[in-house]
This record gives C-alpha cells, structure tokens and sequence, in this order.
C-alpha cells in the first residue's frame, strides 16, 4: 500500500494536472517558459462556508472539508495558514494552478544535514515541489522506503534516526501534493457505511476525460464529479455569487448520495459536520488561552495595588475585570472541550494535545474548588497562569503536537476505560500542576522575604498539601485503574510498562515527600521546593514516557520533538528552586547569627 | 545481647527513615530500569531489575517496614483504621504480585483459522533432552549480550558452550558430497554509476542462491528478480535466470526493465567472474560456485534495530565426544531448531524453543475478523469467532475481541494481536494468562484508595477541629 505510493513518486514528474483537459490554463506543456506562466490567483475575501461544510473522508472519517484543509495545511506547510491563505481556500487555489504551487516554497525543512544531503541550499527554510521533485538522492529514498516498508513504523518515535524522520516528513509531504493535485486526496465520492469513499480522480485512470464526457456522465458520481469541476472553474473565475451556488450544490449532492447509500448520515454525521466546523472557525483553546493572559494579568495587578497603599476601589475593578475574563475563558475552553467530545464521540484525551487541554482545564478547577472552600484569590491567579499556559503549549506547537482528530487504535476504542482511567490520571496530574503552581508562588513569597513561619506561608503550603491531596488520590486510583484495565484487555494487572512505571515513580516521589513533612524533616520552604522538583517526574511520566523513551506497550501515544524545550523549562524551574533555597538559607542564618 | 540486637533492629524496622530511604531506592531503581528499557530492550531492564534478585529483596523490605510499623500501633485503635488500610492494601499488591510471579502463567497462543491449538507459549527458553530413558528439561534463562554466559552441562557429554541472545542467522554453502547437495552461488550485485552525478547510497548487496530448495532458488534485488535453476521464468522483467552447465561454465538469460532480452555463457574463473546482461545501472559479479553444496546455519549477534522486532536467542551446542576422543562437533541452534545425536546406539534428540503449556482444552479458530477505519489500513477493530471444545458437555462458541477476553477454567484468553497477511489476516494471536494472585491484588487497590481518602478526610476533620494550631498527627 505504502510502498505503491512511494514508488507513485518516482513516475510522477510532468502530468500532474487533475482533469488537464478541463481548463486552458492547465493544459499547457511543462517546458512552458516562465513568463508565460498563468496569473496566480490570490486570496479572496469569500465566504467558503459551504465549501467547508463539504463531507470528505480522510484518515479513517468523514469530515468536513475545513477540518482536511486545516489537517492538510498544517501537514504541507508546518503552519497553520500559509501566507494569508484561508487553508480551505488554499486547497482550492493548489487543485485549482497545479502548477503555480508547484513552484511555491511550501515545505519547510528544518534539519541542516538534510539539507545537505539532498544538495538544496542550506541557507534556505523553505522549498518547493518543483524544487525537491527532481532530487535524485529523495528519489532513491523514497525506493529504499518502499523496500523497507515492513520494518518502518508510521509514527514518530523518539529512538528512531531523526535524520530519517526528515527526509519521511519531506516524501509525506510530497505525496500529499502529489495525491491533492491528481485528484486522488479528494475522497468525497460516498459509499456504502463502512468502505472507504473513492477519490474524485485518480492516477491510474489512463485517459484524462474532457470535460463534455464528465458532464455526460449522469451517475451520482459523475454529477459530483462534474459539479467539482463546475466548482473549480468558479473559482478561477472569479464570481462569489456563482462559487457559493456551485459549492452549496455540490454539496448538496454528496450529503444526498451519502445519505442514499447510508441512511444514518443525514441525522448522524451531517451535525457533527457542522460541530466540526464550527470548532475549527471558533479555535476556542485559542481564545481560551488569550483570556486566561488577560486574567491572570488583571490578578496580578489587583493583587499589586491591594499591597500597595494606592485606593482600594482600582484594585477590586482590577479583580473584577480578571473574574470576568476567567470565567469567559473556562466557557470556551469547556465549549471547546464539548465540541471536541461530540465530534470524536468519545472523551478527548487521547494525545498529548488533548491531555494537555484536559489537565490545564483540571488544574484551574481544582484551583476554583479550593478556592470556594479557602477564599484564598492567589489561587484564581495561578489557576489562570496554569490554564494559559497550558492552553499555549497547546496552541503554540501545532506540529509537535498534532491538533487534528484521528480514528483510535482497537485497544483504545472503549469509552468506559478512556473515561474512568485516563480522564482520572489526568485529573491527577492537573491536581500536580496545581501544587506546582502554588509551590512556585510560595517559593517566590520567600524569595521577597515573607518569613517562613508566616501564616501566610503557613497557609500557601496547607493549600499545596490539600491539592497533592488530590493528586496522590487520583493519581494512585488512575494507575490502580489503568491496571484493572491492562488486566482486562492486555491480560495482566502490572507489567512493569514504562508508562505504568512512571506513574509508579510520580507516586513515590510525592509519597516520598508527604513522608518526610510528616517526619518534619521536610520544612515550608523544602515543602515548597519538592513540588516543584516532584512535579518533573510527572512531566516524565507524561511526556517523557512518549516523546523521550519511547518503548513499551503504550506506544499509540508515541511520538517525538520538543525534548529541547522541555528540558530547559524543567532546568529553569530547578535551577529558579535551587536559587530560591540558597537565597532562604543564607538569610536564615544570618538572621541566627 | 541477642535482644538488644532484636530491639534495635525492630526500632530500625519501624522507622519512617527505612521508609523514606526504601521508597528513594526503589524510584532510583525504577528511572534506571526504565532508561536501560528505553536505550536497551525490555529482556535487558528485566534481568538488570525487574527480574534481579535484590529487586525482589527490596520490595520484600518495603513490605517488612509497612508490616512492622502496622504492628508497631498495636493495640490498634479507631483513628488507625484509614492508616492501617492505606499500608494494608501496599501489602497486599505486593503480595498479590508475588503469588503471579510464581505461580501465574503468562503467555501467548497462536491459531489459524480452522485449527485447533491447546498449546501455549511462554517466553522462556529451554532445552528438551529426549533420549530413550528419559525426557528433561534445562530451561535457559536470557542473559543480555553484555554478561558472560557461563555455559550449561546436559547429560551424555552434551554443553551449551554458547548464547546469543539477540542472535541472527547467516548462511552460508561448503562442499558437500551428500545426495542432496546441489549447486550454489554467490552473486555481488553493484551500482555501476552514480545516479545523477551523486553517489549512490546503496553501493552493493550479496546474495545466496542454492538449487536445493525453493526457498533459495530464486531472490530479488531492488525490483528484479534472480533465479538459479528450475524453469525459465515468465513473469515480465527485469529478471536473470541462470543455469549450471557444468562445474565451471554458467549460462544466463535476462529480461531487462524494458523487456530487452539477453543471453549468454560465462567461465567461471578464478579472477571473479562477470555476468553482464547488458543491463545499464547494475553490475553482477560471481563471488563464489560450488557445484555440489549444502547449506549451513550460524548465528551471529544481531544490532538492535529500531521499529524493528528483537530477533530470537540461539544456543551453540557441543556434541559428544567422537569415539577417538576428540571434542564434539559444534551446531548452532536457533529457536524451534533440534537436532539428534547417535550415542551407544541411542538416538539423543535436543530441541530448543520456548517453554509450552497445554492448557486441558482445545481452542479452535472459525474465523478471524478484522475492521479497518473506512478508506484507510489502519485497523479499527479485530476478533475472533473461537469454538472452545473441552469435551461434549463442555463445548461452547465464543467471540474473544479487544477489551472482551474468554476466561474458562482460570485461563483468560485475550486478543492480542494477529498475523498480517493478504488478502486478509487469518491467524489470531491470544495473550493467555491464568493468575492466581488477580483478586489479591485487586482487593488490596481497593482497601488502598479507600484507606487514602479515608484518611484525607480524617485529616482534613481533625484539621478543622484543632484550628488554628493545626497539629499534623498522622496517627
């Protein structure tokens, strides 16, 4: 299957046009000279929303075309949006002037050595189609793949040869031009419910059809066939009005056949479509985020001016103003959460993007539940820090980890597991954040000063103590939980698997400390400081495990990058504690002496 | 004396520094064996730690602190309870864990469609000695590359002499005058030319072929194929079909990628001989010609490869002693590898493989199903439709899918995985386990959490009672 499409490849080099025939423009020869080359087509300020409601199958699923643009988009270029290009028109403007893109410096390739290899000019980010095309030494890669295929694994994996990775990424990307240009990416011909829908055009087909014999073909198929190119001529041709009629008709076809071959589709998948949409046009984490800065912002300065002696009155509109921006934030993210559930049909916490969505969504709550019970306002503000943070990371690196909505693995496919299991660990590791957070608000507390033996400080380590609290519950439940399932479907309760490992190590170091503050050999400041130095292991434990180790049973989570920064916020963050301490120790005893 | 050596060790039992210090070692030992796990494999971090001896002991310490300490509060009271049963259900995982490590099995079960199969396998190696006698058994623990191996005495002068734990096999063809020996060769096949002014990444490749079997009779390389013997091919080209004509003379016919054909008779000489179908980007040359040949089996250490899965162990074996007294041949044997030795007139058969396990009833595959994602391979779901035949008052069908496993008579069979195959997969394989110690341990992660809430709430009660001087009594 893979390997065919390597191999694809290599026999792709001049006729790449979907439907040559059907437009003047992209009947010319290849050896055309550049100028006399067609007039690119630049973004236009169009509504595409019937376009964008469009069913398509891709991945496993039917889904609204934004949502394989956004994915195809992201994939092709490393961004979310290229150049201004709405990533649902841009699809349109590439299957539209093949060969205008074709020469756009669309796929970013960042490894220098790869570079190098493939002789292509090092000092340059980007590269075009037309440019890596031809590369001979890509070539032989992509037939060497073909060869190997048995042994390669799809995802990426920290152990694997990073060099290799590239030059897949670049081959990946390649093809995807190649199959969305040759029609063969544009799967919307509906089929019965459970086979895969047949692509708009495909490679194979020997003679390209003119476009009287695509009009002429009266089938379902050949009217959707036909409306898509009735669709693409709109679209060159510049005309709104005609580009919406012909999108809106086009995708009335395809909702009618599929709803013909498969009843369910109208009341089952058609909302979802629009839930889709809806999702990628809101990007409620994207807001989310923004309004937890503002938030937190707003905490920060209440909190500044109610220490200082300036009028109590600015102080509380400052707060009020962060109260309405949090609570706004947590209705997007919780929103985004939903829509997200309903689009997936299942509980979104399946990859790094949506645990890390979950636990930063955790952590603010719990920060909010102890709250109602301590009124303490530090903890609004660190719930936003932690919600913006989150949130951002999130956001922030969308290559890294991928935002899109992918069909699960078998073993995953239960509902009931995912929730009580993985939705609990989470709640755990949000519980950790959230001692993390407060830990760091202590540590800086003592830092300005504040003594030790302060009630104020008394009472930051009581809420950290009543948040580890949290966590250690949950923590051990989840992996006590994840057990009882492993002992269900992989056929026993403990295998000493890396993931359950480390569960296991995030534990004992959290029991370790809750130990020793028992013992009283761990005082306000260490108690502080140990949070922060606890929560690393939870870090490895949930990130570490998959993007750094990358073994054991729970490889569907695997994948590989950021080890860099990752593990410069985890030194920041020690060496911050390591400064801190120093700093309350000297003070300490000079104070004594 | 002997009591103040008691009392002092109890002191140093009961204490919470034991605790602290035994809780420390065991996540240090935990990061180690997951790096080795991660840069290494899982056998390696098992024998390093998991499976070490003073891992065991650790945890066993572990237990004796939680213990001693629980009994050190005696008479217990009321406000013990949440204390006692948060360490209880500690005690009991570690117990349950014990009884599953040595009395569980944990094994895997492979059935093709229509078969039946009572036999499971455990990853454990061993060595089955049949001889007229008697039948024994020397299991053969794994031992990472990097320890020695020791060796193994059998019975009958028989020794292990050595083990490749990840080992590789390498074949190779000597002179032989048996009745199966056949003709061999060797080819090197090399780019002749760069492509496109670049040096070409894969240089050169060698290859057996041997008239002896099908399997070596024909290979590939890149996208052409290479047959030794038997009938002209038909198939389109590129292929080379090459015949022996006598022990120093080759004939060969080619069919190029397109479909040029070529013929022709090389000599075989000393120097390396060149095969030249006039094909453009490659170059074939005779390594080496034996006209009468048997194949040989070695085993080599192999790299581990990324995405690529570990290969099996292989033993090197010593034979007894020949009747002049000189030392036994050596043979390698790989997994599922036997072999058979005349000693005195007995017929001595060895075989190396994993350890099996019958279980008392048959598990017979009707059909393996498999759902893919619509339009992509990726699978969305597999199972299989079983019928399990434990004799006629005892035979029933059953679907054992993901997250649905078949449990009858202490045996859990689950879904495990399968064997991809075309046009679809049709063998199933069963993670088989049986496990003893499963309500032990589930009962103590129960009386676990329910001890750590309970505690939680006790605190935070107690907390509320004695405020503000909030004295943190734990017990």
């Amino acid at each position: 299957m893979k390997r065919s499409i390597y191999l694809a490849l290599g026999l792709f080099l001049g006729s790449f046009s979907l439907l040559p025939q059907a437009f003047a423009e992209t009947s010319t020869a290849p050896e055309q000279a550049p100028e006399q080359r067609e007039e690119i087509v630049q973004p236009r300020a169009w509504s595409f929303l019937d376009w964008e409601l469009i069913p398509i199958q891709a991945g496993g699923r039917v889904k609204p075309m934004r949502a394989f643009a956004d994915e195809v988009v992201l994939h092709l270029t490393s961004r979310r949006s290229f150049e201004g290009w709405n990533p649902s028109e841009m699809l349109l403007a590439m299957v539209t002037q093949p060969r205008a893109w074709r020469e756009k410096a669309l796929i970013k390739i960042e490894r220098e050595d790869v570079k190098r290899q493939l002789l292509l000019d090092v000092s340059k980010m980007r590269f075009s189609v037309a440019e890596l095309f031809g590369n001979p030494v890509l070539l032989q890669y992509a037939q060497r793949m073909g060869d190997l295929e048995s042994t390669m694994s799809k995802a990426p994996n920290p152990n694997a040869d990073p060099r290799e990775e590239e030059l897949k990424r670049i081959l990946d990307r390649l093809t995807v031009f190649h199959r969305l240009i040759t029609g063969e990416a544009w799967t919307f011909l509906p089929s019965e419910a459970g086979q895969g829908w047949a692509p708009i055009a495909r490679p194979e087909d020997s003679e390209p059809k003119s476009i009287q014999q695509i009009l002429a073909d009266t089938s379902a198929q050949g009217k959707i066939r036909s409306q898509f190119v009735a669709l693409m001529g709109a679209y060159l041709g510049g005309n709104e009005s005609v580009f919406a009629a012909s999108s809106k008709a086009l995708r009335a076809s395809i909702e009618e056949e599929a709803t013909r071959l498969e009843p369910a589709f109208a009341e089952s998948v058609i909302h979802k479509l629009q839930a889709e949409r809806q999702y990628h046009e809101l990007r409620p984490f994207h807001w989310a985020w923004i309004l937890y800065v503002v938030a937190a912002l707003a905490f920060g300065v209440a909190s500044w001016l109610a220490a200082g002696a300036i009028a109590s009155g600015t102080s509380r509109a400052f707060h009020r103003a962060g109260l309405a921006s949090l609570s706004v934030a947590i209705v997007l993210h919780v929103l985004g959460f939903v829509l997200r559930s309903i689009v997936a049909g299942r509980p979104p916490v399946t990859n790094m993007y949506e645990s890390i969505v979950w636990v930063s969504f955790g952590a603010v709550f719990f920060a909010l539940v102890i709250y109602a019970f301590q009124r303490f306002r530090i903890l609004l503000g660190v719930g936003s820090v932690l919600g913006a943070l989150g949130l951002l990371a999130a956001d922030a690196a969308p290559t890294l980890m991928d935002p899109g909505l992918h069909p699960l693995v078998p073993v995953l496919r239960s509902n009931y597991w995912l929730t009580v299991h993985v939705l609990t660990i989470t709640l755990g590791y949000a519980a950790f954040a959230l001692t993390l957070g407060i830990g760091n608000v202590t540590l800086f507390k003592l830092f300005r000063g504040v003594p030790e033996r302060s009630s104020e400080v008394t009472r930051l380590n009581q809420l950290t103590y009543r948040a580890m609290q949290f966590g250690v519950v949950l923590l051990a439940a989840g992996t006590i939980l994840g057990g009882i399932w492993a002992d269900y479907s992989w056929g026993r309760f403990w295998g000493w698997d890396p993931k359950e490992v480390w569960a296991l190590i995030a534990l004992l170091t959290y029991l370790t400390v809750l130990h020793g503050r028992y013992a009283g050999w761990v005082g306000p400041t260490g108690f502080a400081a140990w949070t922060v130095f606890c929560f690393s292991s939870v870090v490895m434990a949930w990130y570490g495990v998959n993007f750094v180790l990358g073994v054991g049973l729970h490889s569907y989570g695997f994948s590989a990058g950021g080890q860099g920064t990752v593990g410069i916020a985890v030194l920041i963050q020690l060496l911050y504690v390591a400064g801190v301490v120093a700093v309350v120790r000297r003070r300490s005893s000079a104070s004594r002496a | 004396m002997l009591a103040r050596w008691l009392n002092r060790t109890y002191k140093v039992l009961i204490s919470l520094q034991l605790a602290v210090v035994l809780l420390l070692l065991l996540t240090v030992a935990l990061i180690v064996a997951t790096t080795l796990e991660s840069r290494f494999d899982t056998p390696t971090a098992q024998y390093f730690v998991y499976k070490a001896g003073w891992f065991s002991v650790l945890l066993a310490l572990l237990g004796l602190n939680i213990l001693a300490v629980a009994l050190s509060r005696l008479p217990w009271k009321a406000r013990h309870v949440p204390f006692l049963s948060a360490h209880l259900g500690i005690l009991l995982l570690l117990a349950g864990s014990w009884i599953t490590r040595e009395h569980g099995l944990d094994g895997m079960m492979r059935v093709a469609e229509n078969e039946k199969q009572a036999i499971v396998e455990v990853d454990e190696p061993q060595l089955i000695l049949q001889s007229p006698k008697e039948t024994r058994i020397f299991p053969l623990p794994w031992t990472p590359p990097s320890v020695k191996f020791g060796g193994v005495k059998l019975p009958y002068g028989l020794a292990v002499e050595e083990y490749l734990s990840r080992a590789e096999p390498v074949f190779s063809f000597d002179p032989s005058d048996g009745p199966q020996a056949k003709p061999a060769l060797q080819l090197k096949f090399s780019t002749k030319r760069s492509m496109g002014g670049m040096p070409a990444m894969a240089a050169s490749q060698e290859l057996w072929l041997w008239d002896g079997a099908d399997d070596w009779r024909e290979s590939g390389i890149g996208p052409a194929r290479v047959i030794l013997g038997g009938k002209k091919p038909e198939q389109p080209g590129p292929w080379i079909w090459i015949s022996v004509r006598s022990n120093s003379e080759l004939e060969f016919e080619a069919l190029s990628m397109r479909q040029e054909s070529s013929r022709g008779r090389v000599k075989i000489s000393e120097l390396g001989t060149v095969i030249d179908p006039g094909w453009k980007a490659v170059q074939i040359e005779v390594k080496k010609f034996i006209p009468k040949a048997m194949p040989r089996t070695e085993y080599v250490a192999a790299k581990l490869q990324y995405g690529a899965k570990a290969p099996p162990s292989a033993i090197r074996l010593r034979g007894p002693r020949r009747p002049d007294g000189a030392p036994g041949d050596l043979l390698w044997l790989g997994m599922g590898d036997r072999a058979t030795f005349e000693l005195g007139g007995d017929q001595i058969q060895i075989s190396y493989g994993p350890k099996r396990v019958m279980v008392p009833f048959e598990i017979r595959l009707n059909r393996f199903e498999l759902e893919r994602y619509p339009g992509s391979m990726q699978p969305a779901s597999f199972s299989s439709r079983v019928t399990v035949e434990g004799g006629p008052a005892a035979t029933f069908d059953r679907l054992i899918s993901m997250n649905e496993p078949l449990e009858w008579k202490g045996f859990t069979f689950y879904q495990s995985s399968y064997e991809e195959a075309f046009p679809r997969p049709t063998v199933s394989l069963f993670s088989v386990n049986h496990d003893p110690g499963r309500w032990v341990k589930y009962l103590g992660s129960l009386i676990l959490v329910v001890g750590i809430i309970h505690f939680y709430i006790m605190r935070a009660r107690r907390n509320q009672a004695s405020r503000p001087n909030s004295s943190e009594a734990l017990v």
